[in-house]
Formats: structure tokens, sequence, C-alpha cells
């Protein structure tokens, strides 16, 4: 893994005295530090410098899904963006007006909010992660986040966290009253994809020993194969990566998978083909899906999908499998069910929270009244 | 920077110096028949070299027609020796730029010219927009090496064999392949769009296959297409994009050419179509009925219903049993349970 401690930390006056900037002080002894009244988007990254600014949006968001896919009914805790692992195939790039690691600084507006919506539904279940526009572990090290985050939510009796990393940066987990609200989530991919395109992140062997160390300390586990990339030898790449996934963790502690065939914006193509002109991944057999976004031509999703999940459920039948917005056919030629069958994503992904973590037994079932996003097809 | 007018004999003339030229590549007819007609209408240029030795700067068509008609001088702007020569080419390029419009092959000329004496930022930004040329400093070292691809590159682009995005694109491939592209462009005669979604094609499947564009040029399936002289230039670019289009895209290639196979072996009547979601993406599939009297609707609307009823509709709607293999249409097709006797 490739992941340097920032150098530089411009914050902004307002955040200026920020339990995170408090953090960042005491673990950044050789950083310079800068206090500026706006950090400035930029059109140039500079991989050494960190922002520290003060949020003024909501941090919890809806997951993006659309009406044509079904959507997990996930919620997304936005503490901050971008990200150095510089994965080839990621969206973050198209983000060029803001292409610094940037944080933001007033997490006590964070969770003051994350407490008020949480506490006006308390018969909703939560499932809020923060690895959407950032990796959720990345700056950890540094920033001690975390140690702020789980015991915030082991004491929610209606929510759990997700932390989703490409890192094995787990040390502040360790000594933490997690309370079994946390699970702690993994990107994977096949190895030859993890060489080629994600060369900065932690190697498959350092993630899984991350995540057993997690699992030793009583955190809940999650894996997420997407983006899957279809590639020469893909069935025995994924395979590999699966075998060494049950290998190193009990299929006990995961609470949930999810399987993602690579999905894109149109732009995003020729960011990649001159960001990363060694990549083949913009020559995959991509059509225009019915969200407009470019994806796998659905013979082969449906293809990669089989696989994953024939092999999946003869470790654990149990283990709540998912496909991350993909449509009712996809999910029927790929399981043999569509979520609508079992009440719809989100409560298939309640129901394995409530049964795997024991989590917000006493929350509703779906489908909740007026709930999520109103334009996503919950199916 | 003063000049004189003064009429040169043209033995003066060194007609071998070529410091200042930028040809066209283009035939010179219609100047030539101008020239016949009112003679000079601005004078040439010349640059003292010395004594009564003289190179060409500006005109050299039209020098070059008046010697080929055997007159002994011309009327010409001379510029003394001495002259700041990096300041003439200058002139003798916004000459060129302020007159009528360019041809690509000059174009890049005078880019690639401008290039050696301003720093790239300000040929971008004050010379390309008096080109109509994009903006890209990414482009610039493309259009430095059209400049110097050689009479045959130069030739097609002026003459829009191939177009200037074409030959922009082609300055990114390996030389032999290259040529190769650019005579295939000339034989096929085909649009702008069609060259760049040729290269498109070509680049993006090798990129995909980690091979390089000449060598899959070569690959018998598209040599089969290449060579076959029996093809005229519209055939042979539609056979070679289709055949591109199924090599970018078999999988999708394969299920469209098993849907059409499938459909045309029902035998439904004309007037019945039925339309898959684009990519097959999702579920909404269509049928459409056309018709010019009500009783030529029931009798489609029969046959529809039957088709919706039979096992057919069912089949042809079905992803292939084995996604793994790549179809063709050379499979052959069978529909249990359809009649064609609909």
């Amino acid at each position: 893994m490739i992941v340097h401690p920032p150098k530089k930390v411009l914050i902004e006056a307002e955040v200026a005295n920020s339990p995170l900037v408090k953090n960042l002080r005491e673990r950044l002894p050789s950083a310079g530090f800068e206090i500026v009244e706006r950090v400035s988007d930029r059109r140039e990254a500079d991989p050494e410098v960190l922002e520290i600014v003060a949020f003024r949006g909501r941090f919890i968001k809806t997951c993006p899904g659309t009406r044509h896919y079904c959507c997990c009914g996930y919620r997304i805790l936005h503490f901050g963006t971008q990200c150095s692992l510089d994965c080839t195939y990621c969206i973050l790039q198209a983000y060029l007006n803001q292409p610094n690691l940037r944080l933001f600084g007033n997490t006590p507006d964070m969770f003051r909010e994350l407490e008020e919506e949480l506490q006006s539904h308390p018969r909703r279940l939560y499932r809020i992660g923060t690895g959407e526009f950032t990796d959720s572990l990345l700056l950890d090290p540094w920033t001690g986040f975390s140690r702020d985050l789980i015991p915030f939510f082991a004491r929610q009796p209606n929510a759990v966290v997700e932390l989703k990393t490409k890192t094995y940066s787990v040390g502040c987990l360790d000594d933490l009253e997690h309370g079994g609200h946390t699970i702690v989530a993994w990107s994977l991919n096949a190895p030859e994809i993890r060489r080629r395109e994600e060369s900065r992140a932690a190697g498959i062997r350092d993630r899984l020993s991350a995540a057993r160390y997690c699992a030793e300390r009583g955190y809940w586990l999650a894996f997420h194969f997407d983006p899957m990339i279809h590639h020469e030898n893909w069935r025995q790449g994924y395979g590999e990566t699966l075998d060494r996934l049950f290998d190193a963790v009990d299929p006990g502690r995961v609470v949930y998978l999810s399987l993602g065939a690579f999905r894109f914006m149109p732009e995003l193509k020729a960011v990649i083909q001159a960001r990363h002109p060694q990549s083949r991944i913009p020559y995959g057999e991509f059509i225009r899906g019915l969200d407009d976004k470019m994806r796998y031509f659905r013979d082969i999703r449906v293809e990669l999908y089989s696989f994953m999940v024939e092999r999946l459920r003869k470790v654990d039948p149990d283990l709540c499998v998912y496909l991350c917005m993909e449509g009712e056919d996809i999910w029927r030629e790929s399981f043999g069910f569509s979520p609508e069958e079992k009440g719809g994503l989100p409560a298939m992904l309640d129901r394995a929270v409530k049964e795997r973590m024991k989590v917000g037994l006493h929350c509703d079932e779906w489908p909740l009244p007026s709930v999520w996003t109103p334009e996503s097809r919950q199916c | 920077m003063d000049a004189a007018y003064s009429s040169i004999p043209l033995r003066h003339i060194d007609w071998e110096d070529s410091t200042y030229a930028i040809r066209s590549f283009q035939p010179s007819t219609e100047l030539e028949a101008s020239l016949e007609r009112l003679g000079f209408l601005t004078a040439p240029w010349l640059l003292c070299q010395g004594g009564e030795r003289f190179v060409v700067v500006d005109g050299f068509k039209r020098l070059q027609w008046a010697r080929r008609r055997g007159l002994p001088d011309v009327l010409c702007r001379v510029y003394p020796e001495g002259t700041d020569t990096g300041e003439l080419r200058l002139r003798r390029l916004e000459g060129k730029l302020f007159a009528p419009p360019l041809n690509v092959a000059e174009k890049a000329q005078i880019i690639s010219e401008l290039l050696d004496f301003l720093p790239a930022q300000i040929v971008v930004r004050e010379y390309f927009p008096r080109l109509g040329v994009a903006s890209r400093v990414e482009s610039l070292e493309r259009w430095r090496g059209l400049a110097a691809a050689g009479d045959e590159m130069l030739e097609a682009v002026a003459s829009q064999e191939i177009f200037d995005r074409t030959a922009l694109e082609l300055m990114g491939w390996e030389e032999r392949a290259r040529l190769e592209m650019l005579s295939l462009f000339k034989e096929l005669k085909c649009s702008a769009s069609v060259q760049l979604e040729i290269l498109e094609r070509l680049t993006e499947i090798a990129l995909g296959r980690a091979r390089k564009r000449g060598d899959l040029l070569h690959d018998a399936e598209l040599q089969s297409i290449v060579v076959d002289s029996t093809l005229n230039h519209r055939r042979k670019t539609g056979l070679l994009r289709e055949r591109l289009t199924r090599m970018r895209f078999p999988r999708l290639r394969a299920r469209e050419e098993r849907f059409n196979a499938q459909w045309e072996s029902l035998s439904l009547p004309g007037s019945i179509r039925l339309t898959h979601p684009p990519a097959f993406e999702g579920e909404r599939w269509q049928l459409q009925i056309t018709f010019s009297r009500p009783r030529e609707l029931m009798d489609l609307l029969d046959s529809a219903g039957k088709f919706a009823r039979s096992p057919a509709l069912k089949s042809i709607m079905a992803p292939p049993e084995d996604p793994g293999v790549t179809g063709s249409s050379q499979r052959s097709v069978t529909i249990e349970g359809f009649s064609k006797e609909l």
C-alpha cells in the first residue's frame, strides 16, 4: 500500500479549533499547518495537501441510486472527498474541480445532524456508510475519526455504520467500544485487477489480514466485489480471491457481500485514458445503461454474478449477497429470484443486519412509509 | 524592416532554396488560369542574399509560372540583405494566415514553423483560433508531426482524402500502420466521422487485447475485407465497419444476430415488428404492428396473439443458455413450439 501522511494541512479558519484539527496536529507533528479564510477549489491536485473545510451541506445523504435499478437504501455519511489510492477506474477522478484530499472539519455539526436524524425515526433501521466519496480509513491513522464515530454508533439502537476501505489502516479500531454496531468492509477484486488497477491500495492479503484482525476484535465484516472487471481469466481471479477471503475469515462474521460490475459515467472514459493510459478497463464491452451510465453488456454481467453467487452459496447459503444497482432481470438470472420477492433489497439488507448483528430488532420492516429516496426504486 | 519594390530578373532567383516555402500540396491550375488572365495582382516577396542573388519568401507558384512562361523579370517586394530572417518568416506566416483559406497541410506547416520561434502557449492561444484549429496544447506535437509526415500524408489532408482529426489521430500511430491506414482511407473514400470511428474501433480493440494496432489490421478477419478487390468502396467500408463493431462488441453482436435469426425464422408477417430493448438492457420490449385497414389489423393481431402465446416469444426474449459462447450469424436457430404457418 502506498499512502503517505499529508505534508501540508490547509485549514479553513472556521474549523481551526475543531477536534479533527486537534487530532491532526497531534498525529502529524512534522506537517505544515496553514489557516486560510477559505480553501478554494483547484484544478491541479497536490498529493501532499490535506484540506480541512467547514461543510455547509447535509452530512447524511441517500445512496445515489436511480429509478431504473434496484437500490440498497443505504445512507451515506459525507465526511470528506477524494482519495489518494488513485485506482484507475475511480469515479472520483471526474471531480476535477476538487482534486485534493478534503475532510470536513465541523465534525460536531456532523454528529449533531446524525443524532437528530436517528432520534427522529427511532423505529427505522439506518445502515450508514462513510466510504462513498472517499476511503473510510485512508486518513484514519492521522485523523483518528473512527475513534469518535464507532463509539457514537455503539450508542445508537437503530443504526449501524459501515467503514469501507481498500487499506489495512485498522489500528485505531483496536480497543474501541463498538457494541457490535460497526461493520468494517473491504472492497475486493481479482489479484490481477488489484495489481494492475489498484496498485496503490493494500494487497488482497493485507486487506484480508486486516479483516481477520477486526473480526478477532468482535467487529462485523462486509465485502464488496465492486467494481468487478471482466478480464481474461476472471473466473480464476475472482475464484482465488473468494477462496482467500473465506480462508481468512469466518463467513458467519460477514453481514453481507455485494457484487457490482464496473459502471461509469461516460465522461470517465476519457479521464481514465488520459490519466491511466496503460489501463485496459475502458475497452471492455460496455453499453449505455438505462441510467445513462456505461455498463458491461448484460450477458457479461449475468455471467460474472452467476459465477460468484454459485461459489458463495457453497460457502454460506445464508450469507446475504446482493447486487449493487442492477435490474430485476439481472437478479433473476443471477440468483433465481428478484429482490421484490424478498420484500425489496433494503428489506433484505435490514434483515441481514438484524439476523447477524442483532441490531435494530425493534425497528419496522420494509416497506416503510415515505422513507429514503422517493425516486429510488425499492425492488 | 524596410522593403522596396524592384523589378528582378528571374535568372537571379535561387530556385533551389525553399527555406520559406509552405507547400499547399494541391494543384495550382486555378491560380495559373488567373495569372494567364490578369498577371500578377500583388508582388511576390524576395530576400536579397547579397549581390544579385535572391530567394523566394512568398509567391513560389506564381514565380514558377513566370519562369515557365519565360518572363524575363517580375516586379517584386525585395527585402535587403541582413534582414532579420526570423521576423521575415513571421511576416510570411502572418501573410499566409490572412490570405485565402488554408488547407490542413498548410496549417500544419505554419504551426510547425511558428513553434520554431514562439512559445507553445502563444501559438495555441493566438494562432490556433486564427487557423480555425481547436485550442488544445496537447495537439501541438501532433500538428508538428503532421507537418513532417511526408508528402503522401500532406497531399491526402490537403485534398481531404483524410480529414484533419483523422490525420492528427494517425500521428499517434506507428509509421507503418499510419501509412497503411492512409492508403486504406484513400480507397474507402469515407466521411470524417466514419474515418474516426474506424480508427477508434481499431485502437480500442487493440488496446483491449494488448496488441499493436498495425498488427490487428493484418488479422485475417480484417484482411479478407481490406484486400478484396471485388468490393466497391461503399461495400468495403460497410463490411469493415460491421466487422470492427463485431470485434469490439462480440457478445452484444452475437446476441443481436441470434435475435435477428430467431425472428426471421418465425416468418411472421412483415407488418409485425419485434424490437428488443436497446443493447438488451432492461425489460421493455416492443411489438409494432403496421396496418392500413381494420380487417388487416385483426389478422395481424391474430398472428401476434398466437406468437405471444407460443413458447417462441419466451425463447426469443431469453438470454443465451450458455452465455460464455459467442454466437454467429451462421448458427442454426430452431424455436420449438411455434408454427411458421401462422
